[in-house]
């Protein structure tokens, strides 16, 4: 993967950047912010709460990663997913256990065992056997119910019961305790399972050591040799966690543990254990070997539950359980939740993490070394709790976990380190993977603190041994009816507790009694003796008594009867490649996966597009902001997405700061003027009257219930919509945490959205024809004449002219339909285009590609140059499927070509539309368009994972070890070869 | 018998002999248009109107006029971008084109030195 090349006067030697500037840019950033957390590449949710799920509280978050699957296994089901989101099966939990229903199995291989009540899910994915393992527990406390449950599959396909071996092993702990909280473990010949023994008096522990081929092979281990259950005395500890061993010759496993027991307990180190033997029969347990404890380094294993916006009720927030441990490479590698400050007491949770290299053996006197150990940094308000951790083949590491606070619903949320950062140092930004959306409340019966998790999973993707997947829960939508609308009111004049919280899920009959004002409607009466929660769904008037909290609403509330907040759980993935490189007119961008405060620019810079100070072409990357790349890029910010425009760039990083540069004749860099002089400096879009800002930052506010806006914490700035940016001929657009689009520029076809066709030279908000902000933007993409946004719900919205059949409206003329406000783009009369994941939008020409879950794609709009893909050069004014092209995991629109990438087809890249610059790399440059998708040419068109294209050249991203490949124009030196030629068929660039 | 299976081996070479020359005559025919080179055209320019049209002199007796992209670029001798302004009447130039609808269309002008 190396190459060598010359920047100025420094010699890179990387992909990307030199390590020379990494180790620099290392130190710089330890000193400041640390780094920047690379933004999901995939991000959907897994199996939520609903009517036919049950409201299994918690929900036992849970899930693995496979090769072409994605299994989410909670309390109340299972989820088979594709790995873009896509529902496959779903299993109700006591169906897929019992037999009769369940699996009468095809292939004669028996279910040992007839759960009836399975529990507390944890499963893993074995990159070595292709095989999933699944481990439950039997929660039925009878003579013969409490059991130890673990399938596995016989294949890599998880998708139905009878694709798994079942198995269940009778509790040995029987009218002792029960088998609790399960967690796996593997390595190249055992399948470790520990559980706790809840119920014995301190808890005990119990290890299930199981040859792993029998289970493969289908042999139920009851009766036979091939497993063992070794007892753990509550002097060990009932907290063990069984390593997942990424080293199928390692012999041994792993164990590692926190505190011992459920008591709180200052902390000041970890236990490991190992298992050591040639078979599961013979297994035998070490002793436990303590990690030296670090310097000024303890924490409490509890504390107190966790606050949540908009609610006196609080969220049960773990303890320092170790849910999930690595052993790679040598190392043993964890996450748990910790309590700070020691000292007087613990005001909040958060995470720590640990690289321990165990000793070689298992002697009794063997020690270990601390390789590197960090801890989130809190003190923000913020709670985090229920980490689990994943270990790359780059030692990489992302930390995924649960957060609390008193301004935010209950959230998912990630944090990330690569493997060549500096030791003990972790990307503090997080990402929110999940945003709560409202204040948690579970169904009736269920108390504050409300239990949360309980478990949580951070995988690594089997495919690549790179990218890595975290599902955490989060607080999810109202089941029932909302009231409309609702204020809040404080009034005590007869009641002790304050009002001081409302809730939208609070509602139920009118209420009076002294203190109560006039028309109170009382959702809900805390009884403080007893902390019951009545839910007044008759009508008839409750009074509270004076001991009582009261949370009182005024106004009509609609009607539903007895709503509670749905609990969720989402996906975020990470792909391997966390850089990314984009192109506009004549020059390209590119964002250093490793040194985020920088960007790499190249080609045409007329206009100071490349934002080096200069307005030179330039066919080398050059970092904006100073000729010295890339320190002087302006504020050191975390660069999070980036856009190429025609003569402009645009960059937002992580404090949601907006800077631009390049050309301002259309008002581009925001500033509320415009001119003709090239701008060759990122400057920040600067805060005014029309742009809400903080500390000079971008918009992030949110709107709470009653719409108002509330300044975000930084800590949670970008949440499921991480922000996007695009660029457009004239005009600007940005979407903002809360998923609502800004857009700046010309207006003459109402292509900023905002009802209007007035141009604005400041930010301003699009707008539904109703006037309501438009939100819930997941990306924003530009075309000549009009804008189009895809939603989360994967459904495609156009304003702007319907020129060539852009919007998607049926409407084919110019300028065709102006459309002011966003409109939904249809595949038909009436039938709007969904399941979409990522549309591109073409640069010169008014066309658009919408990729689907599916991993289809669909075309619309200007079709002369074939760019379409549908073998004829029809404008289309609906999206219409292209056919023969199927896998596709990105689509890029250039200026008259576009291009597709499959995965499946081990990276490939295909083509179509205008090639006259050799710009779809297919070894020709021919003035006869491709009519429909093909391959790429030459010898080097696979193992591809992003791509983007300009207006005529084409750039792809190799994974693995980072290289950026090019095709087509290269005038002005956009494909950043070191020289000006053009090249027909994929080439390795500079970047 | 032998003869009728002489003539059966006969026709059966002359079914492979054509379905080769069919083959070889397609692949000529695909070669062909893929190297297909883009077409370009020099001339000098009688008239420019950015946005719309241009129209060359090829020879004294050969007058073309052909419409522009939306998105025309403007190459000056140094091989940099230059202003649309930089073409006018007189200009050496040399025309890029694409196939848009079936029509060539003028999508980047390359000034020569004057």
């Amino acid at each position: 993967m190396t190459k060598e090349f010359h920047c100025g006067n420094i010699h890179w030697a990387r992909g990307w950047f030199s390590r020379v500037v990494v180790i620099a840019l290392v130190n710089y950033l330890t000193v400041l912010t640390g780094l920047a957390t690379p933004a999901p590449t995939w991000s959907f949710d897994g199996l939520n709460q609903g009517p036919l799920f049950g409201p299994a509280i918690p929900p036992e978050t849970n899930g693995a990663v496979g090769r072409n699957f994605i299994m989410t296994p909670l309390r109340t089901g299972m989820l088979i997913q594709n790995k873009v989101g896509n529902p496959l099966y779903f299993w109700d939990q006591g169906y897929w256990w019992y037999p009769p229903f369940g699996d009468p199995d095809p292939n004669g291989v028996f279910v040992c065992y007839l759960a009836t009540a399975p529990s507390q899910p944890v499963v893993t994915f074995d990159p070595y056997t292709n095989r999933w393992f699944l481990v439950m527990v039997n929660l039925q406390l009878t003579a013969g119910g409490n059991a130890l449950l673990i399938a596995v599959s016989k294949t890599e396909d998880p998708s139905s019961p009878s694709d798994w071996f079942r198995y269940g092993i009778e509790s040995p702990y029987l009218y002792a305790g029960f088998l609790d909280r399960p967690k796996i473990g593997f390595n190249g010949k055992w399948i470790v399972v520990q559980t706790e023994v809840v119920g014995t008096d301190p808890h005990v522990g119990a290890i299930f050591v199981f040859d792993k081929q029998p289970l493969l092979d289908g042999i139920c281990p009851v009766g036979t040799s091939n497993y063992q259950v070794i007892g753990v005395t509550a002097d060990q500890g009932a907290h063990m966690c069984p390593a997942l061993t990424y080293d199928p010759s390692f012999p041994d496993e792993f164990l590692l543990q926190s505190s011992k027991t459920d008591d709180p307990q200052t902390m000041t180190t970890l236990t490991y254990y190992r298992i050591y033997g040639e078979t599961a029969a013979t297994a035998q347990l070490s002793t436990g070997i303590q990690v030296p404890p670090l310097a000024n380094n303890s924490w409490v294993s509890q504390g107190p539950a966790a606050p949540q916006r908009n609610s006196n009720a609080l969220i049960q927030d773990d303890d320092d359980r170790i849910h999930r441990c690595i052993y790679r490479n040598g190392s043993l590698w964890a996450a748990h939740t910790v309590f700070l400050p020691v000292t007087p007491s613990p005001t909040h949770s958060t995470v720590q993490w640990w690289q321990i290299a165990p000793a070689p053996s298992a002697a009794p006197s063997a020690s270990a070394t601390v390789v590197q150990h960090g801890v989130i940094p809190s003190g923000d308000g913020l709670f985090r709790s229920y980490p689990t951790l994943a270990v790359n083949a780059n030692e990489d590491v992302l930390i995924g976990y649960a957060l609390f606070g008193h301004l935010i619903y209950p959230s998912g949320a990630y944090s990330f380190r690569l493997g060549t950062d500096a030791p003990g140092t972790l990307g503090i930004q997080e990402f929110t993977c999940g945003s709560g959306m409202g204040p948690y409340k579970p169904t009736s019966g269920v108390n504050s603190p409300y239990p949360w998790g309980a478990n949580s999973a951070a995988v690594i993707d089997p495919v690549d041994d790179r990218s890595m997947w975290t599902i955490q829960e989060y607080s999810g939508p109202i089941v029932t009816m909302t009231p409309t609308p609702v204020t809040k009111t404080q009034d005590s004049s007869t009641i002790t507790a304050p009002i001081d919280t409302f809730t939208e899920d609070h509602v139920g009959a009118a209420i009076s009694g002294p203190g109560i004002p006039d028309g109170s409607i009382i959702g809900e009466v805390h009884d403080s003796s007893s902390a019951d929660l009545y839910n007044v769904t008759t009508g008839a008037p409750v009074i509270a008594a004076a001991s009582d909290t009261v949370e009182a609403i005024i106004g009509d509330v609609g009607d539903a009867p007895n709503p509670f907040r749905l609990w969720a759980t989402h996906w975020i993935g990470i792909s391997s490649d966390f850089g990314r490189v984009v192109a506009g007119l004549g020059h390209s961008l590119g964002q250093d996966p490793i040194n985020t405060t920088a960007l790499a620019a190249s080609g045409r810079n007329d206009y100071g597009q490349l934002g080096n100070g200069s307005t030179s072409n330039v066919n080398n990357p050059v970092s904006p902001g100073g000729s010295t790349p890339p320190i002087n890029f302006q504020l050191h910010s975390h660069i999070i997405d980036v856009a190429a425009g025609f003569h402009n760039s645009l960059a937002v990083d992580k404090d949601g700061a907006v800077y631009v540069w390049g050309a301002n004749d259309a008002g581009q860099l925001g500033t509320g003027s415009w001119d003709r002089s090239p701008h060759s400096t990122p400057a920040a879009v600067p805060c005014g009257a029309s742009l809400p800002c903080v500390g000079g930052k971008f918009n992030i506010f949110k709107q709470d219930d009653d719409g108002q806006p509330y300044y975000v914490p930084g800590s949670t700035r970008f949440g499921i919509s991480p922000t996007r940016v695009s660029f457009k001929l004239n005009a600007s657009a940005v979407v903002d945490y809360a998923g609502q689009v800004w857009m700046w520029g010309l207006n003459y076809y109402g292509q900023l959205g905002d009802g209007t066709t007035t141009p604005h030279l400041t930010p301003a908000r699009v707008r539904y024809l109703s006037g309501d902000f438009f939100d819930d933007v997941a990306s924003i993409e530009t075309a000549p004449d009009a804008t189009i946004a895809l939603k989360n719900d994967g459904g495609v919205w156009g304003w702007g002219s319907s020129c060539f059949g852009i919007l998607g409206d049926g409407d084919t003329s110019c300028p065709g339909d102006i459309r002011p406000n966003p409109f939904p783009v249809a595949t038909g009369p009436g039938l709007r285009l969904t399941g979409v994941v990522q549309v591109a939008c073409g640069r010169a020409s008014d066309f658009c590609l919408a990729l689907t879950q599916d991993g289809t794609v669909y075309g619309w709009g200007a079709n002369g140059s074939y760019q379409l893909g549908l073998n004829d050069n029809v404008d289309r004014g609906y999206a219409t499927l292209i056919p023969n092209l199927s896998g596709v995991r990105r689509v890029a629109a250039g200026g008259y070509h576009s291009l597709a990438l499959v995965p499946s087809e081990n990276g490939r890249v295909y083509a179509w539309g205008q090639n006259g610059y050799g710009q779809c790399g297919f070894g020709t440059i021919t003035g006869l368009p491709q009519p429909y998708p093909r391959p790429m040419g030459g010898t080097n068109n696979s193992a591809f994972t992003d791509i983007a294209a300009g207006n005529n050249f084409s750039l792809m991203i190799r994974g693995g070890p980072q290289e950026v490949w090019g095709t087509g124009d290269n005038t002005y030196g956009q494909l950043a070869t070191g020289n000006n030629s053009l090249y027909s068929l994929p080439t390795l660039t500079h970047y | 018998m032998k003869h009728d299976s002489q003539s059966k081996i006969d026709a059966m070479k002359r079914i492979i002999i054509m379905t080769a020359f069919m083959w070889l005559f397609t692949q000529v025919l695909v070669m062909a248009q893929e190297s297909s080179p883009i077409p370009t055209m020099t001339g000098t320019v009688t008239s420019f109107v950015d946005g719309q049209s241009v129209n060359i002199d090829v020879s004294p007796a050969d007058h073309r006029t052909f419409p522009l992209t939306r998105i025309l670029e403007v190459i000056g001798p140094d091989g940099n971008a230059a202003d649309a302004a930089s073409v006018t009447s007189g200009s050496t130039v040399t025309l890029h084109f694409i196939m848009d609808y079936g029509n060539l269309i003028v999508d980047r002008i390359l000034l020569a030195q004057q």
